[in-house]
């Protein structure tokens, strides 16, 4: 009915049209973008503080998601349990739920008396601080972490971990040293999208840490918050911040790739 | 040195195997594909659940996880681990034993030349041919120190030649390490080669072979299917 070149142009259209609409939002920011004061916009102080706050908290929360969200991969990928398609459907849920009732429901947990009371005897404070941003960040990242640490897992020749407990290794040492260096480019690139999840966060984080000028204030915030009170060139130097952001994690993603022992067909010497 | 002796064991496609492989003996168990030979391998490295015994030197083992059995185990896929040199791969191995760093740079070193692998030591398994592969894992299933060496058709991708150089070169190691082995085959040639003695297996059932080796009959078994 069509050959490959009328089969081409018919895909070219809706790529074409992506294309344009993705351009079309960056050239829309650019054009409002103060490019004489976005050096001096950049140097200010509530910028810094947004950005400073946003790596802390994002990578605080990378490092939670990991811990958690790695052994709850291999625990999905190596388990068969009465219930195990609901625990699955249920980890994923934050994925698919809006961050902003996310965020409420940690709210409500966290503002429940029996919880506000553990977390003062603990001197815990979550609400409205940089450590609900992060418990925020977690709740919607750790998903992502343990969906792809998951298939990561799931995709190993389970007979490596085999063959490592025949030579000695104990269940522990498998995992460490084998599953573990296997699953790892794909580990990372889970790792770098649940950080870039983490870095954009903004529904979830404005209901348990709340929108409060150089204490809560990550760049999301700062974007709401600047765009609220009129300050667009503040709001627009941080949206480009988060755009930048988001442009190297994918490329840095596409790099980590293959890893060198995958690399090329093998060479061959001679038996 | 070890004897093997398995009572009664059943699993899978298994069915009551009683055998008993006298300390450095080879065993060969020969057999078409889907017979149970591998599941049998499995079973004694204690990766597959099974019904029955399984003894070493007279001490049963059924309670032992598979890292604490101390068999050496050279798969047909080799499964050398990708992410690892040859050195490291045989490091791995000797990672249970209680060694200091200068006595495993030692063994290993002494393994590697023992089969010809020194040039290959930093080489990922990606980069080596079919046959480097095959003495890399020869080495690392020995690193471990095995009591058994269990052997799943581990030559059955390689050219004739290769093979049968590889065959004559396990037969001396094994002589030398007086390491009793089980060699999993549905190759008959193999089989006649390398047997000291020979089991036949079908349909999870494990049969006699007519024994020592200067009786085996000629005609080679049938591929099942």
């Amino acid at each position: 009915m069509s050959d490959p070149k009328t089969m081409r142009y018919i895909c070219l259209v809706p790529t074409g049209l992506l294309v344009l609409l993705i351009v079309g939002v960056l050239a829309g920011l650019s054009i409002q973008l103060p490019l004489s004061r976005t050096l001096d916009t950049l140097a200010s102080a509530e910028i810094r503080s947004a950005l400073r706050l946003t790596l802390l908290t994002s990578g605080a929360a990378t490092i939670v998601a990991v811990i958690l969200g790695v052994p709850a991969g291999y625990f999905l990928a190596r388990n068969a349990f009465r219930g195990k398609l609901f625990i699955d459907t249920l980890i994923d849920l934050p994925m698919t739920m809006t961050p902003l009732v996310a965020g409420m429901g940690l709210l409500f947990v966290l503002s429940h008396e029996s919880v506000r009371h553990t977390l003062d005897v603990l001197g815990i404070e979550l609400l409205l601080s940089p450590y609900g941003a992060i418990l925020a960040q977690v709740l919607i990242a750790a998903p992502i972490m343990t969906r792809t640490s998951r298939s990561a897992f799931a995709a190993l020749d389970r007979r490596y971990e085999q063959a490592a407990q025949t030579l000695g290794l104990r269940p522990r040492q498998v995992f460490i040293r084998i599953s573990l260096p296997m699953a790892r480019p794909v580990l990372l690139s889970g790792m770098v999208l649940c950080w870039a999840r983490a870095v954009g966060e903004f529904g979830a984080t404005l209901m348990v840490a709340g929108a409060t000028r150089f204490r809560t204030e990550t760049l999301p915030i700062a974007v709401y918050l600047n765009m609220s009170s009129g300050e667009l060139g503040l709001a627009l130097v941080c949206a480009w911040l988060l755009i930048m952001t988001g442009f190297g994690v994918l490329l840095v993603m596409r790099w980590i790739g293959s890893p060198l022992w995958a690399d090329g067909p093998p060479e061959r010497i001679g038996a | 040195m070890t004897e093997l002796r398995l009572e009664k064991i059943g699993a899978r496609v298994l069915k009551e195997i009683d055998l008993t492989v006298p300390e450095g003996e080879l065993f060969v168990l020969l057999g078409p594909s889907g017979a149970g030979k591998s599941t049998l391998l499995q079973v004694i490295a204690g990766l597959l659940a099974y019904e029955g015994r399984i003894f070493f030197n007279g001490d049963c083992i059924d309670r032992q996880p598979p890292h604490q059995r101390r068999v050496g185990y050279l798969f047909q896929d080799l499964l050398l681990f990708p992410h690892l040199t040859v050195r490291n791969n045989l490091l791995v191995a000797m990672a249970h034993l209680k060694l200091s760093r200068r006595e495993r740079q030692e063994r290993i070193r002494e393994l590697m030349a023992r089969l010809g692998i020194i040039p290959l030591a930093e080489r990922y398994p990606v980069q080596m041919s079919g046959g480097e592969k095959q003495r890399a894992a020869l080495a690392r299933a020995l690193a471990t120190d095995p009591r058994i060496l269990l052997l799943d058709e581990p030559f059955s991708s390689l050219d004739s030649e290769s093979a049968g150089r590889l065959r004559a070169e396990l037969k001396m190691h094994q002589r030398r390490l007086k390491i009793t082995t089980i060699f999993v085959t549905h190759n008959w040639k193999e089989a006649r080669q390398l047997a000291d003695r020979l089991g036949a297996m079908n349909a999870g059932r494990l049969t006699d072979y007519p024994n020592p080796v200067s009786e085996f009959p000629k005609m080679p078994l049938q591929r099942r299917g």
